[in-house]
């Protein structure tokens, strides 16, 4: 008998027919595929989720790679931000930095958080850090099209209050 | 029955989707920084160095408010002899977590190589060596800027050595500025987000504030910072004397000492002769103490003492005594090497009496203590139920069962 599938919906209604197992690299996912079977899944399902088809499918992508990788699971004993970071794979830096626009990186992490894959968005945080990285604050305002906010007042004030920390 | 639910929350599901989407298509904006929620955003901070927060922090106000958490939560004071080197390429453990605050003395060099720096590392004492580099070891790395982590440090060995300039990072390498403990600490008063402080050489913990005893006069300036409700005081090496514990009782209502590879009782001692007798009844709420060493039995005795002064002097207000033995490795994660721990150290039939003693003496003072609701004494756990009048030791854990009556 063959395994069932998980069918996931986006948004504007693009199918992503997928393993199980690549499906349940979301929590989120898991606990809809829990909710639907509770003695395990034994007909295929259909999850529609708030992401649009061109961001899922890059998820999608995404766990289809890491499909039978074992990620460490999370120590409950580790404080917050204490855990540690990622190192990201040449696939990972391929897969977020060459293959397309910057507001599509951002769309990615924002679906893995709302479908909480956690190593996804632990990497896609990596990437974002790793662009800052470097830059002076002008070139991080131009790089992510942030406008400023602060009067030269401001400006000044946050700079001697720092003062000590450089 | 649960799958009938699941296809109608399907059904109504695909309507809404509908509608949301038909009308996010009229009115969408391009996703960017800004549309991130806050905490991906403190965890993008949180793969930088302080130098690259620093640049962050003038991005815009939402980023600089969040940037704070990140600047102010755990701050290193490096006391030592050697300036730490920071490099904008370096983003290790070390350096992403924790704010290097630089105010170096000599004297203490050897200390900081061999305690603060394996403190470092996160779960393996071994790789703690490539946190913190030398810089006249420093090598470009040669991978890309965005493949750089610790690893790619492996090879060079710590050596705090002075900083020697080179012509091919002459722009890249920023002094810190020697900074005054106390001219920080009025800095960071006006900050309202501070987490914590890490003033100390041996165990970095995920409390609030760590002082190391040098600082204490320094550190009571810190009482002006807003939010501060805990206080955590590490005490490593050197030979304890009253210095200003009680002090510290008196400003703050929660306060955790720590006592890494010595007797508790020698500071303890002095504050029981002096320092109790003077002092007014204040808002102490909370005493924990820690102490990561093998009990012995002057030890045992002298914190009995120490809790029965402690319970006499600020018993109306105290809510939580607890004397703990303490394995290093339990209280962070920065550290496993359990240097002092044993943890199937049992107490002896002596120090049993103590104790027993001890939790007699406070069941028949209990009605003086209408706040205590719990109680610990290394392994003696008792929350106290009250009733009305009715006062119930329920004990928690502990190995002799005849303490609980």
């Amino acid at each position: 008998m063959a395994r069932p599938k998980v069918t996931l919906v986006s948004s504007d209604g693009e199918t992503f027919i997928v393993e199980q197992r690549v499906a349940e690299r979301s929590i989120t996912i898991k606990s809809a595929i829990e909710f639907a079977g509770v003695d395990g899944l034994t007909a295929d399902i259909e999850i529609p989720l708030l992401i649009e088809g061109k961001v899922l499918k890059k998820v999608v992508e995404w766990c289809e790679h890491y499909k039978t990788t074992k990620f460490p699971e999370p120590d409950e004993n580790q404080v917050d931000v204490l855990s540690r970071p990622p190192v990201l794979t040449k696939w990972d830096n391929k897969f977020f930095r060459l293959c397309f626009e910057q507001d599509m990186m951002f769309e990615i992490i924002m679906a893995a958080n709302y479908l909480n894959i956690n190593q996804l968005l632990h990497v896609g945080c990596t990437t974002v850090a790793n662009m800052m990285k470097g830059n002076s604050t002008e070139q991080i305002r131009e790089l992510f099209n942030v406008p400023n906010d602060f009067t030269p007042e401001e400006e000044a004030a946050i700079k001697r209050e720092d003062r000590w920390t450089k | 029955m649960i799958s009938s639910i699941y296809d109608r929350l399907l059904t109504c599901w695909k309507r809404v989707s509908t509608v949301i989407n038909s009308s996010s298509k009229s009115a969408k904006l391009p996703t960017s920084l800004q549309s991130l929620p806050d905490e991906i955003l403190i965890e993008i901070i949180y793969h930088l160095n302080q130098l690259d927060v620093l640049e962050l922090c003038l991005v815009n106000r939402r980023i600089y408010k969040l940037c704070r958490v990140r600047l102010y939560r755990r701050a290193l004071v490096n006391s030592i002899g050697r300036k730490i080197i920071m490099h904008r390429k370096i983003n290790t453990f070390g350096y992403t977590h924790f704010t290097v605050v630089n105010n170096l003395d000599q004297a203490e060099y050897n200390k900081f190589q061999h305690i603060i720096v394996p403190n470092l590392s996160p779960n393996n004492y071994g790789r703690s060596q490539n946190y913190f580099l030398p810089a006249k070891d420093y090598k470009e790395p040669l991978e890309p800027k965005d493949q750089i982590h610790e690893k790619s440090y492996q090879i060079l060995q710590v050596d705090l050595s002075s900083y020697r300039k080179s012509e091919r990072h002459s722009n890249q390498f920023i002094h810190f500025k020697k900074v005054e403990l106390i001219d920080m600490c009025s800095s960071i008063s006006k900050l309202n987000k501070l987490k914590g402080l890490f003033s100390g050489t041996k165990c970095l913990s995920l409390e609030p504030i760590q002082v190391q005893k040098r600082y204490l006069n320094s550190v009571l300036s810190l009482f002006c910072l807003q939010n501060i409700k805990e206080l955590e005081i590490t005490m490593a090496h050197g030979i304890y004397r009253a210095f200003g514990l009680w002090k510290l009782m008196e400003a703050m209502p929660n306060i955790k000492v720590v006592v890494i590879q010595n007797d508790g009782s020698h500071f303890l001692a002095p504050m029981v002769g002096c320092a109790f007798r003077k002092l007014p009844n204040h808002s102490l709420r909370k005493f924990s103490l820690d102490i990561s060493d093998n009990i012995r039995l002057p030890q045992c005795k002298g914190n009995c003492i120490f809790v029965k002064k402690l319970l006499e002097h600020w018993g109306s207000n105290l809510e939580l005594v607890r004397v703990n033995k303490v394995s290093v490795a339990e209280r962070t994660t920065l550290l496993t090497v359990d240097l002092f721990y044993d943890q199937n150290d049992d107490l002896d039939q002596e120090m049993r009496q103590e104790i027993e003693s001890l939790v007699q003496w406070i069941k028949s003072n209990i009605t003086k203590y209408p706040k205590l609701m719990y109680f610990t004494f290394y392994t003696y756990q008792f929350v106290i139920d009250r009733d009305g009048e009715e006062c119930h030791w329920i004990q928690l854990t502990g190995k002799n069962n005849d303490l609980d009556n």
